[in-house]
């Protein structure tokens, strides 16, 4: 029913993967810059909203492979395992861990489960988002 | 022996070695010996489960716990249904449990738990049948208002423990005089003396325990007779310390009580059918232990205590012994049979046993109850207690022969032919039951010590043993004997007395529990009439209903509220932002004017951007970037939506119209004094420096707002995920609903 746009098809081709690359620079900085998974998880499933805009939904839907109420529950498993993860450690729920890894040159790196709750923040944004997209686009 | 038969042998021995382990350590209690254990419950909120084993608790626990494995076993053999049996189990567990929760909780809301959960237990017994809508109305019944007694008590419990200074009920007990000297007495007070009304069928709440008689007969032996029932009771003793002695207590307690006494055994003789009568006589028996403890000397208290354990022996063995006639022979009314001695021997002799103890047959507990219940009473100048206590008496004499002897005795009728020998297990229980109520009634030495310690505790002055005994002969005996006399002259009459009672029921239209049914009528037809007009299932309705509700309110807080400071607001504003303000509003009037779905859908996507660039040049840019991405994608979401429906035609009329337009200024209107009215409060600056301090050396990030949300307020963030993911999956399911339907059709 929707009339494809040549210039819309190829400027996706190009953005679709810029915005996810995007979207997880925006995750990853996140902590120490304007960022985090709630943004970068919109912006991610925009990047696939524009694919599906131009190819249809059922083209981004195939493209994407995964069925987007899996990566949601992915996500909800992961918030859910950084948040009670610090039990184990006997530490209080939500307790943020970290760990820091030297990289030699390059300085070092700290890693802790509030990266992995942001992530998991981004998948459950990212799933969300698009099965609701996805709904109200089937034919 | 079926497995599953097996498997509920600790239901029985459980209880049973409970109950034996709380013989053998009476004499301690006796003593004055008190055992104390405190486990946590929720520390942080300053709960525990504070125990408490003292002579009181442990009258009512031996009870609990004996009556529970005799009724435990008896079930195994009521139940022909190893499914039903198994869900009864289950109750019945939960409910020992809840009830000996009761009886030993020290801490008033561990006592407040137990006390809900004892109704909770109560409700899913009466229900038991839950295909039988009569089952499910007296199931509710007895719900409703025995929570809200619940409700009551929380009340009660709170205001008691706030005057005493602490939520032990021990210390409560102990400091009687600061507690009745407190201006929360008399609503403290009040309070819990409803909630125990409620929970011992008093007067004018009786009407949910005659209909709990739905239930399975055992579950109504235990629960509807022996104890549950009971807790009210025990209620009042345990905090009589405490609350009683003032006049409110004498002006309450005992009038509720001799009412309840005197109606229960009025309403008791009216009926024919076992279970009905048996429980109009528990309401009776309850109203009878009420008056004494209102009464409050040192013999009524002990009477009222000697009155419980005969009660819970003889009602407990006489409702058994009615399972067992409707086990075996099908029978439900005792007018209509007859010489089931015969068939049903070993049933027979404990009904006979019971049922003397129930009239006051000297040689039994139900006698030495009633007696030292006339020798509390007689000294009084006031005859209304003695009055009420003589008819009930007198009447339960006439009961029991009604309903425990008659049935037995005079040539066979009404039961079939093949009536089986009962198993042991429904013989057993009550037989044992009825004989304790007899043994103890020859030898009162078994049951007197512990029941004069309970009395002890409950009076808070020392209540000898000696006291508890037979009287000797004196005006209460020859009372006794006039009890018994006019008990079968009433006997005689009762079919005169039950045809005159219907009439006068049928002339003054109280029918049972009638009060009942028209609240809960009244009820229905409020909800009806407020669900065609607020529950309507239009979102317009709503929202306009919320956004009045809230400006209104909001509108009063601000009117009672110091108007706030608003010189000098917008001083800080710069052409900039007062150009986005002008590009937002012009934005949100065109896409209420829109004659297209997709202008106001781009409108309102310019009013997003222009908020999100407001927030940009205000230096949120975390924010900011949220707010983009979540405006494009809404715009996309919109249009999708807006594709499924059809062509926007004007359906509102143009008083609709301006009347939402009302309703959307004034809300706006109030939105924006508040927002400015906010900016002018001065937060506590420490909470945002503290974030930004922490932020680094706490959580290893530079942009606060990000460790706000994932570590300082995780626990939001953690609930907003699980808020975004339902409404995924809500979408989902809603559309895919929507179409698998369509398909359908």
């Amino acid at each position: 029913m929707i009339t494809r746009s040549i210039i819309l098809q190829a400027s996706a081709r190009v953005l679709q993967p810029v915005i996810l690359f995007f979207s997880l620079v925006v995750l990853v900085r996140g902590h120490d810059e304007p960022g985090g998974g709630f943004v970068g998880g919109l912006a991610a499933a925009a990047g696939l909203v524009l694919h599906a805009i131009a190819y249809g939904y059922d083209s981004a839907r195939r493209a994407l492979r995964i069925d987007t109420r899996a990566i949601a529950a992915l996500g909800l498993a992961i918030v859910i395992i950084a948040a009670f993860a610090p039990l184990v450690f006997g530490d209080p729920l939500l307790r943020a861990e970290w760990a820091t890894l030297p990289l030699g040159e390059l300085g070092e790196i700290s890693l802790g489960t509030p990266l992995f709750f942001d992530a998991g923040v981004y998948l459950v944004v990212y799933g969300s988002a698009l099965t609701i997209v996805f709904s109200l686009g089937r034919e | 022996m079926s497995r599953a038969r097996l498997a509920r042998i600790p239901l029985v021995l459980v209880p049973a070695a409970l109950a034996v382990a709380l013989a053998v350590s009476a004499p301690s209690l006796v003593a004055g010996r008190a055992f104390e254990r405190v486990l946590p419950w929720a520390p942080s909120a300053g709960l525990e489960t504070a125990l408490r084993l003292d002579a009181l608790s442990g009258l009512f626990a031996l009870i609990v716990c004996a009556i529970g494995a005799l009724v435990a076993g008896y079930a195994g053999a009521y139940f022909d249904d190893d499914h039903a049996l198994r869900r009864f189990d289950r109750l019945l567990a939960l409910f020992t449990f809840a009830m000996l929760a009761l009886v030993l909780a020290d801490d008033v809301f561990f006592l407040y738990f137990a006390w809900e959960l004892t109704s909770v237990a109560s409700f899913f017994l009466i229900g038991f049948d839950h295909e039988r809508a009569e089952a499910r109305d007296a199931a509710r019944h007895a719900l409703l208002v025995t929570v809200a007694g619940g409700l009551a008590l929380l009340a009660g419990l709170v205001m008691l423990s706030t005057a005493a200074g602490t939520t032990r009920i021990s210390e409560i007990v102990a400091r009687g005089d600061i507690v009745r000297a407190h201006e929360l007495y008399r609503p403290a007070f009040f309070t819990i003396a409803v909630a125990a009304f409620t929970k011992s069928a008093q007067v004018p709440f009786h009407s949910w325990l005659p209909r709990a008689m739905e239930a399975p007969t055992p579950a109504s032996a235990y629960l509807h007779a022996a104890t549950m029932v009971k807790a009210g009771v025990f209620l009042l003793a345990r905090f009589a310390p405490a609350l009683a002695g003032t006049p409110e207590w004498t002006a309450l307690v005992a009038p509720i009580g001799g009412i309840t006494a005197v109606v229960g055994a009025a309403r008791a003789i009216g009926e024919t059918r076992f279970k009905p009568a048996l429980a109009y006589s528990t309401v009776a028996a309850l109203g009878l232990v009420t008056l004494l403890l209102g009464i409050g000397t040192t013999y009524a208290i002990a009477a009222a205590m000697l009155y419980v354990v005969a009660h819970a022996l003889y009602k407990g063995a006489l409702f058994l012994h009615a399972g067992v006639v409707q086990h075996q022979a099908h029978a439900k009314d005792a007018e209509t049979v007859g010489g089931m001695a015969r068939a049903l021997p070993h049933s027979a002799v404990a009904a006979l046993l019971a049922g003397a103890s129930m009239a006051g047959v000297p040689a039994t507990l139900g006698f030495l109850a009633k007696d030292l219940a006339y020798a509390a009473l007689l000294p009084d100048a006031a005859y209304a207690p003695l009055a009420s206590a003589f008819v009930a008496s007198a009447l339960f004499v006439a009961v029991a022969m009604a309903v425990a002897a008659r049935p037995l005795l005079g040539p066979r009728r009404g039961i079939p032919d093949d009536v089986g020998r009962p198993p042991a297990w429904l013989w057993g229980p009550p037989l044992l039951l009825a004989a304790l109520g007899v043994v103890a009634g020859v030898a009162p030495a078994l049951v007197t010590p512990l029941v004069a310690a309970a009395a002890s505790l409950v009076a808070a002055r020392a209540v000898p043993a000696s006291a508890l005994v037979f009287h000797g002969v004196g005006v209460e005996l020859a009372l006794s004997v006039v009890t018994l006399v006019v008990g079968v002259a009433v006997f005689a009459a009762r079919a005169h007395l039950r045809r005159a009672g219907a009439a006068l029921s049928r002339a003054l239209h109280l029918g049972p529990a009638s009060g009942y049914e028209a609240t809960m009528g009244a009820l229905a037809r409020v909800a009806k009439v407020q669900t065609r007009v607020l529950q309507n299932g239009i979102l317009r309705v709503y929202t306009l209903v919320t956004l009045v509700v809230i400006a209104v309110v909001v509108a009063i807080a601000i009117a009672h509220a110091p108007p706030p400071d608003l010189t000098g607001a917008l001083d800080d504003l710069q052409p900039r932002q007062v150009g986005l303000g002008a590009f937002i509003i012009a934005a949100a009037l065109f896409a209420v004017i829109a004659a297209e779905r997709f202008a106001a859908v781009a409108a309102l996507g310019a009013v997003g951007f222009g908020v999100g660039a407001l927030f940009l040049d205000l230096g949120a840019p975390d924010l900011a970037m949220t707010q983009f991405v979540v405006e494009a994608l809404s715009v996309v979401v919109f249009v999708l939506a807006f594709r499924r429906l059809p062509r926007l035609p004007l359906l509102s009329s143009s008083a609709t119209r301006s009347r939402d337009a009302l309703v959307a200024l004034g809300f706006g209107a109030l939105v924006s004094a508040l927002a400015l009215a906010a900016a002018r409060t001065n937060p506590d600056p420490s909470v945002s420096a503290w974030f930004l301090e922490q932020s680094l050396p706490a959580a290893h990030g530079h942009n606060v707002v990000n460790v706000i949300l994932t570590d300082f307020r995780s626990v939001d963030t953690l609930g907003e995920t699980i808020v975004v993911a339902t409404a995924g999956f809500g979408v989902f399911a809603l559309l895919r609903l929507r179409a698998r339907s369509g398909e359908a059709r």
